[in-house]
């Protein structure tokens, strides 16, 4: 990097044109494009003006509530439907998966036993990070999914963790009331998969950004509670490249890192 | 000026107190943006001014009509303040801290990694390298004393569909107008400054060397240019600031100082602000690393 752009500068600066009206009408575009992107809605999508003052200021007050209207999207949804039955499902999968899996973790077994490391206390207490992770300082994890889509939990000590939705949405009551309120009784867990459709993933532009900040390793997702792999598993149909965006979200990922 | 950093935040909450608080049901005067921010009275000093930005790039706008000051900014100037930034190495005692973790639980542990740390002459709080603003602009109004007291009508205004600052008054001549945005697609502050026509603007501008001991700026102004070139005084680099400034109508002359402005219709300042950064020197590994390169080594 040169260390005096001065030079560099008034070249590009004078090879501008000097128009006001030239200059902020494409500017308008770009900023107005980035302000519409983004919408305050301190209530619920009411329209937040004039008469709505006091009552949005009411809201704003009350924004943890659950919302009381459905978006009509939702209102209109279909159920997932899977595409084999859970009789071809048996069929396809169980009896020849379930020993090809029995051969693979006598494998598995097997590396282990020759490792160094035991399922013990004693055995993990002798374990020392790697010397890249000692310098690495800086790492990002992923945590986004199925549950982007509701992107919702009741507060927990103050923070909210919606990657449980898919387990809270039945088993909280206060999650379940805003799931029924918001989605509605009838609507499952399954039904987010077609919703989650990760068109705006980039992996190249999410690892440089990580690496930009200083980033030195990276946890992704690569199944997590919504219970769906994301890369083309051989193992289960649940998984990304199949349901949902209909692509594999980790392998890409992994290259671009 | 302590603290830069704190100017989003309270000028977010202005604006936002601002814009909530003006009933839609009103007649709106002239030239308040329908998303925005407005306000009749100016800003006395910087912790009041509009701010706008397209997200690399700043400036910020306050001051009467007559003396009016524009910040420069951009995200990336932070003042390198010379801090050891090193916290000590105590990868050897995290066995232990696991322990302690197991049986006497987070805080003792904490606890205990403090007091290592201090043993090692670390003595809690690291002042790090601290945001700072870019270039300040002088405006002086070159016009009869008393022109104050006659200012009618004043307005300012920040428009957050587009991100322009608008600045309108009228004295006796008739209206005036500064507005100023920092362009998205072209990486660009804009200025421009009109007065009633017939070449009433005169003004004059200048660019102040940055007052802090810990930056050295080499000044340059002449008839059309302000540039400035920065150098931290602690090292990692610095940040150099060029303002291009073109007149329709009147003249344009410079002191070496100044740039003046005589009988002009309006003024167009173009102005860009890009850090440069030295390399860092190389980190000497710590014992751990030595430790575990020796260890691969072997």
């Amino acid at each position: 990097m040169k260390t005096n752009q001065i030079a560099d500068l008034r070249n590009a600066l004078a090879a501008l044109p000097a128009d006001y009206g030239r200059l902020f009408t494409s500017h308008a575009k770009a900023h107005g494009a980035v302000f519409d992107r983004v919408t305050l809605d301190l209530g619920d999508g009411v329209d937040f003006d004039g008469a709505d003052f006091v009552n949005a200021g009411f809201i704003v007050a009350d924004r943890d509530a659950a919302p009381t209207t459905r978006p009509q999207a939702v209102a209109d949804f279909k159920p997932f439907v899977y595409e084999l039955s859970a009789e071809r499902l048996a069929e396809q999968f169980s009896g020849d998966q379930m020993k090809r899996a029995e051969a693979e973790l006598r494998e598995i077994r097997a590396v282990h036993e020759k490792g160094p490391w035991k399922p013990t206390w004693e055995s993990l207490d002798r374990h020392q990070a790697p010397a890249w992770f000692q310098d690495a300082k800086l790492g990002v994890m992923l945590n986004w999914g199925m549950h982007s889509v509701p992107a919702w939990d009741k507060k927990r000590g103050g923070a909210m963790y919606p990657d449980a939705y898919g387990c809270a949405m039945y088993v909280d009551e206060v999650v379940r009331a805003h799931h029924v309120q918001h989605w509605g009784a009838d609507f499952q867990w399954d039904d987010f998969i077609p919703l989650f459709k990760a068109e705006s993933y980039d992996p190249d532009a999410r690892v440089n950004l990580f690496k930009e900040a200083g980033a030195r390793y990276l946890i992704p997702m690569s199944k997590h509670h919504d219970g769906v792999a994301w890369w083309d598993s051989q193992w289960t149909k649940r998984n990304f490249v199949q349901l949902g965006p209909k692509k594999d979200l980790l392998t890409p990922l992994m290259a671009a890192a | 000026m302590s603290h830069p950093h704190q100017i989003p935040a309270i000028v977010l909450a202005a604006a936002l107190w601002l814009t909530l608080a003006m009933p839609s049901a009103a007649a709106e005067p002239e030239g308040i943006p329908t998303r925005g921010a407005a306000s009749t009275n100016w800003a006395s000093s910087w912790e009041w001014a509009f701010v706008t930005g397209n997200g690399r790039m700043g400036a910020m706008v306050f001051g009467h009509p007559m003396n009016e000051t524009i910040f420069g900014n951009h995200a990336r100037l932070f003042l390198p303040l010379g801090s050891r930034e090193i916290v000590p190495d105590l990868g050897a005692h995290l066995p232990e801290a696991r322990r302690i973790i197991r049986d006497k639980g987070y805080n003792a542990a904490f606890q205990f990694m403090e007091n290592k740390a201090r043993e090692q002459g670390w003595n809690g709080l690291v002042w790090t390298d601290r945001f700072h603003p870019g270039f300040e602009l002088k405006i002086r109004m070159n016009q009869a004393s008393g022109v104050l007291d006659r200012i009618t009508d004043y307005l300012r205004t920040e428009d957050f569909q587009t991100g322009e600052v608008a600045v309108r008054w009228s004295d006796a001549d008739g209206p005036w107008q500064r507005r100023l945005f920092v362009s998205r697609p072209d990486n660009l502050l804009v200025l421009s400054i009109t007065g009633p026509g017939n070449g009433r603007v005169n003004h004059e501008l200048a660019m102040p060397p940055i007052p802090h001991q810990l930056i050295r700026s080499e000044q340059h102004t002449d008839a059309g240019w302000i540039t400035a070139h920065n150098t931290y005084v602690k090292g990692k680099g610095g940040y150099d600031s060029v303002l291009r400034v073109v007149n329709r109508g009147g003249h344009i002359t410079s002191d070496g100082q100044k740039v003046v402005v005589t009988e002009v219709d309006e003024v167009l300042v173009l102005g860009r602000i890009e850090p440069w950064k030295t390399p860092l020197p190389t980190v000497k590994p710590g014992p751990i690393l030595q430790r575990t390169r020796s260890l691969r080594a072997a």
